[in-house]
């Protein structure tokens, strides 16, 4: 992870559209803006990942700030992705297809995918309890790292608003996970 | 957590993994954050990575290679680009003064436009159609029309205007309350197609109304009289000198119907007033012919039935000796006008000899 200085000097250099700047922006926040697409539900959230830098890249002019807003106008173009994208597989709903491939990675670390899937299966279970804006604002504030500021102008929502869906989720959160330890 | 009263950078530390209290119990909230960077914040692979950066590239590229367009006051305006833009985006259309600002046209239009004080540029003797480039078949374009851009849009607001004045009209038409003209069009509209819509009720036939110029115009004067064919009238009969002792032979008055006031005012009282002013002159040279032929008694008779002849000559002379006739009864009165001074005193023996009858 870069220092914000360091992505200070990418931004400007991502605004006069040099490569460099944008493969350092990318870096930087490719991992959390997939996982946060993960989390949410995206049937390809690499590519959908992609296509968020890609109108980044086409928008560069409008957007003004420094990294900080540059991280909360990222997250809220993979937030409107992520709402076209579910309204496009609404209408037009595709049958996954198990890959053949998947098998033979997944057998070579058969240990470590079944504690990954036991740890997802867990979290899902969490957060399956969640209403879908308790969901955005707590992936937001874990995953994105955004400030509540930041999580309310990318959900287009109020701060008190988003403070009342953190305390909400969190809530939540703990009595699901209180409830998996005992049973545990 | 059902307790949490906490504050906005409390819950940050707890996310961050940096709070320690504050919370029932915050390494809750820190396992879950965890797990859940841990389930979902994967590294990317290189593939990933290097097929993401390669669409950022292409789109970096095409970022690049897009013409930048500048503000209007920054063009250049060599070839008249401004002056056209400006133009047309006065007539209202901004996507035409975008085009005209980059395509060839602009340069002849442009230059018609801006009117060059110094060096007007030659008229294209070529059709502006083809001075661009060929257009595109219109074919080529595909229209798609959103489900809600109809909705939207104004021909759909027309239509709903439309649909709700043809259902007002209809309705005002199966009751009758359109004005005359319009029932009738639509009574006839809709017999065509076999339905049945009341017709105006036609009042009763009346007569046509005369022409303006003949009801409006009533004649000023009144029509003309028939004329009567007036025969001239007899010369007095003067009788010949008779001899003293003879009764005065009394002049037959003449017929009262050829002495009567014409009907009409104007033309006929006109002869009429000339006539009996030429009949008077008559009489009166008869009279100044023949002096003796008028004695005493006789002139007093032949001044009474002359007087009573002119008085019937004269209706209106009559009319003014009403009043003398009525002082006549008492003795007083004659029937000579009294305006005749020569008659006055010829009178008063006359209507005396009459009383003594």
């Amino acid at each position: 992870m870069e220092s914000d200085g360091d992505l200070n000097e990418a931004l400007i250099a991502a605004r006069d559209n040099v490569s460099w700047g944008w493969n350092a922006l990318y870096r930087s926040l490719a991992p959390t803006v997939t996982g946060y697409l993960r989390a949410q539900g995206a049937a390809e959230p690499e590519d959908l990942a992609a296509e968020v830098f890609v109108q980044a890249v086409k928008n560069i002019k409008r957007f003004q700030g420094n990294v900080t807003a540059f991280r909360s106008w990222i997250f809220c173009i993979a937030h409107n992705k992520l709402v076209d994208d579910s309204r496009y597989r609404s209408r037009r709903p595709v049958q996954p297809v198990a890959d053949a491939g998947s098998d033979r990675v997944c057998s070579t670390r058969v240990e470590e995918q079944v504690l990954n899937n036991l740890a997802s299966d867990r979290v899902r279970q969490m957060i399956a309890e969640l209403t879908p804006d308790q969901r955005s604002v707590l992936f937001l504030r874990i995953l994105g790292g955004l400030t509540v500021d930041e999580v309310a102008r990318a959900l287009n929502k109020n701060i008190t608003a988003v403070k009342a869906l953190q305390r909400r989720g969190l809530a939540s959160l703990k009595k699901e996970f209180s409830a998996q330890t005992v049973s545990i | 957590m059902d307790n949490y009263r906490g504050n906005d950078p409390e819950v940050d530390g707890i996310f961050d993994g940096e709070s320690e209290d504050a919370w029932a119990d915050p390494n809750v909230i820190r396992r879950i954050t965890e797990d859940l960077r841990e389930a979902y914040v994967l590294p990317l692979d290189d593939a990933t990575q290097a097929k993401h950066l390669a669409a950022i590239a292409d789109a970096i590229s095409q970022n690049a290679s897009r013409p930048r367009v500048l503000p209007l006051a920054q063009r250049p305006s060599t070839d008249g680009s401004r002056c056209a833009s400006t133009f047309v985006r006065a007539a209202g259309s901004a996507r035409v003064a975008r085009e005209v600002s980059t395509a060839s046209l602009a340069s002849p239009f442009g230059a018609r436009a801006a009117g060059t004080a110094s060096t007007p540029g030659p008229r294209p003797r070529t059709p502006l159609a083809a001075v661009g480039s060929p257009p595109e078949p219109k074919t080529a374009h595909v229209s798609w029309i959103r489900p809600g851009a109809f909705v939207s849009s104004i021909y759909s607001k027309a239509a709903v205007i439309a649909a709700a004045i043809a259902v007002s009209a209809s309705g005002l038409a199966i009751a009758g309350s359109l004005p005359d003209p319009v029932q009738t069009a639509f009574s006839e509209a809709a017999g065509a197609i076999g339905l049945d819509i009341p017709a105006p009720i036609q009042p009763p036939a009346v007569s046509p109304a005369p022409p303006r110029e003949q009801a409006v115009a009533p004649p000023l004067l009144p029509e003309p009289l028939p004329v009567i064919p007036q025969e001239p009238l007899p010369v007095p009969i003067v009788p010949p000198p008779a001899p003293v002792a003879e009764a005065p032979r009394v002049q037959a008055p003449p017929p009262a119907a050829q002495f009567a006031p014409p009907a009409a005012p104007a033309e006929d009282l006109q002869a009429w007033l000339t006539e009996l002013i030429r009949q008077a002159l008559a009489t009166a040279n008869a009279r100044a012919m023949n002096p003796q032929s008028q004695p005493e008694a006789g002139a007093a008779q032949s001044g009474q039935t002359g007087g009573q002849s002119w008085a019937s000559e004269n209706p209106w002379q009559s009319y003014g000796t009403n009043g003398a006739q009525t002082k006549a009864g008492t003795g007083s009165g004659s029937g000579y006008p009294s305006s005749s001074p020569q008659a006055k005193p010829q009178s008063r023996p006359a209507a005396g000899s009459s009383y003594d009858d």
